[in-house]
């Protein structure tokens, strides 16, 4: 099993025009299993996307360690894949290309080893590719619209759209930070699903960032909730519902409950921003 | 508006037939020197066919109607306005005819030049080739150079601000000397003349591209080479075209400068010597030729933009 991520001493401080210092994570220690799905969840402006940033390779933390796999964290690497808040598609690239652009640049070795060993000729990878990549345009529910431009699209498809982008470069881990915050209910409830069946076929480890509790509790094995400024672990939160999940129950509720709870009274009195 | 809609498709067959009938109906002033025929009843005879044959297939094609009734009242406009300078000039001869000759010399000028004319035509359209295309690719790579390498830009981007702002037809002169022949100095000219705009806008695109495609890129697997030439370069292409039209722009300057000095052919050595003959109707002749074909340069442009850049459609607009 291949995606385990250790998180030591993570710190990050931004220094802002006006040279005041946010402390946007403080003494971040986190271990997260291969294959394991771990939501964060807390207030505007705690960290979250900082942090997974961080895993990323995106952002260098101030002090602290990241390692995936043993390896430590020094910069971007396609095993890392990340789907942004804001969806970040190409303008140039219609939906099609966007989808495939990870699996036509990344470097061919990686390729060639992820279809299966080194036997493919480049004409088979490229059937390869497209067959792939019409699948996740299937799945994320965007045939019909392949040659469509990001801006015709919708926030909503457009958020499904790069969802499919990052998950066809086959990533080890996945950080996905607030994927489905454009989606309608119903919508919302099919990427769930199809978030769920991709991670366990895959065994991909996904670190997802949120701010509905339901959704944390409905798709994670743990729950991490962050306190603002400086952004720290305050508690984490075990999920051991069977699967698949009910979206309601007592058990599930009791869950809900208690982490409703640790984000509106836990630690912190003075108002608080929450999306809840 | 719907009985006005495919009569705006025939207005410029009633503009033309009008702009005939002053023609043939209202004779030239004395003062004007006579042609050998009637040049301009011909160029106007000839719009008449064109049209009337644009009008017909129009009836076949969906397409070619919108643009013609879309077109309808410029065309209309432009024809009438042709037939105002035609009394103005021909007719009446109020400005000296010396300096505005009657429209039938003019087009009688382009007529019996047209072989000076063609030779002049691809002297220049040889040095402008050679000129925009060495320019756009030299500037092209520099802006890319500079908008990705830090080193490369604090080398180049003084000296760009420096060479930059200089008209290049300034630098005349000094690459007379240093090039073997003036058709190789002028092409330089040119580009350099196109280098500016177009290093400038790609360096500024890349330096606007939104930091989070590249790392959208880089997760997804892109090296430096693809963040550049896959990320970096299609996000600044607005920007780039915009440096293309403005090198365009300036080559054109350039061209015509260039060749008052040290050439012996070319559109803008042409429009010189007519000048210096005091030949005007060869002048204006010359200047339609021009016209024309930088109009025709310009809207090959648009058309390859409006291709390449169909995404920017709801995203960038100039
Ligand atoms: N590049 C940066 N420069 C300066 N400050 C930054 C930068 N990135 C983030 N911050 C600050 O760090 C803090 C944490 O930001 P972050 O984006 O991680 O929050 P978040 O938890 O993802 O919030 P949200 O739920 O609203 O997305 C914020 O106070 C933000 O202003
Ligand atoms: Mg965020």
């Amino acid at each position: 099993m291949v995606g385990g991520v250790t998180l030591r001493g993570i710190s990050k401080v931004f220094k802002r025009e006006s040279s005041e210092l946010v402390h946007a994570l403080e003494g971040i220690d986190l271990d997260i299993a291969p294959g394991e799905f771990v939501t964060l969840i807390g207030a505007s402006g705690c960290g979250k996307s900082t942090l997974l940033r961080i895993v990323a390779g995106l952002t260098q933390p101030d002090s602290g360690e990241v390692c995936t796999d043993g390896e430590p964290v020094n910069g971007p690497s396609p095993d890392r894949g990340f789907a942004f808040q804001d969806h970040t598609l190409f303008p140039w690239l219609n939906v099609r290309q966007n989808v495939a652009f990870g699996l036509k640049n990344q470097p061919k070795e990686r390729l060639a080893a992820l279809s299966g060993g080194g036997s493919m000729s480049s004409k088979d990878i490229k059937e390869q590719i497209s067959r792939d990549v019409d699948a996740w345009i299937e799945l994320v529910g965007l045939q019909g619209f392949e040659k469509v431009f990001p801006h015709e699209l919708s926030g909503g498809m457009c958020q499904r759209a790069s969802l499919a982008r990052a998950l066809a470069a086959h990533p080890k881990v996945m950080m996905l930070d607030e994927p489905l915050g454009a989606l309608d209910a119903f919508t919302r409830m099919n990427i769930q699903e199809e978030i769920l069946r991709i991670w366990q076929a895959r065994k991909t480890t996904m670190i997802m960032v949120t701010h509905d509790v339901d959704e944390a509790v409905y798709m994670s094995d743990r729950v991490v909730v962050l306190s603002p400024r400086p952004g720290r672990i305050q508690e984490i939160i075990p999920i051991s519902l069977s699967r698949p999940r009910a979206r309601s129950g007592e058990d599930f509720s009791r869950l809900r409950a208690k982490i409703l709870d640790i984000l509106q009274f836990g630690g912190l009195r003075q108002a608080p921003d929450y999306y809840l | 508006m719907s009985i006005l809609r495919p009569l705006k498709r025939v207005f410029p067959i009633a503009a033309l037939l009008a702009a005939l009938a002053v023609q043939l109906f209202f004779p030239n002033s004395e003062l004007q020197p006579t042609t050998r025929a009637p040049y301009f009843t011909y160029f106007l005879l000839f719009l008449l066919a064109l049209y009337a044959a644009l009008i017909i297939v129009s009836f076949f094609s969906a397409a070619l109607a919108k643009k013609l009734e879309y077109g309808g009242w410029f065309y209309t406009g432009a024809i009438l306005f042709l037939t105002g300078l035609n009394i103005f000039t021909s007719k009446l001869a109020v400005p000296p005819v010396m300096y505005f000759p009657s429209l039938d010399r003019v087009f009688g000028a382009l007529f019996d030049d047209r072989r000076l004319l063609l030779k002049c035509l691809a002297h220049s359209g040889r040095l402008l080739f050679f000129g925009y295309f060495g320019g756009s690719i030299v500037g092209l790579f520099t802006g890319v150079g500079i908008g990705f390498s830090k080193r490369l830009s604090y080398w180049l981007s003084p000296v760009i601000r420096l060479i930059g702002p200089i008209p290049s037809t300034v630098w005349i002169p000094l690459m007379l000397i240093v090039f073997p022949t003036a058709v190789s100095a002028s092409a330089f000219i040119i580009a350099l003349a196109v280098w500016f705009p177009v290093t400038l806008m790609t360096s500024s695109g890349i330096a606007n591209v939104p930091q989070s495609y590249f790392d959208a890129g880089s997760t997804l697997g892109a090296g430096r080479f693809v963040r550049v030439v896959k990320i970096g370069v299609p996000a600044s292409m607005p920007h780039i075209f915009l440096g293309l039209f403005n090198g365009a722009c300036s080559s054109f300057i350039t061209l015509i400068t260039a060749e008052l000095i040290g050439a012996k052919y070319g559109l803008g050595w042409y429009v010189n010597w007519e000048r210096e003959m005091l030949s005007y109707s060869n002048v204006y002749a010359g200047l339609i030729v021009v016209a024309l074909v930088f109009f025709l340069l310009v809207t090959g442009l648009f058309k390859v933009r409006d291709k390449f850049l169909g995404w920017q459609k709801g995203v960038i607009k100039w």
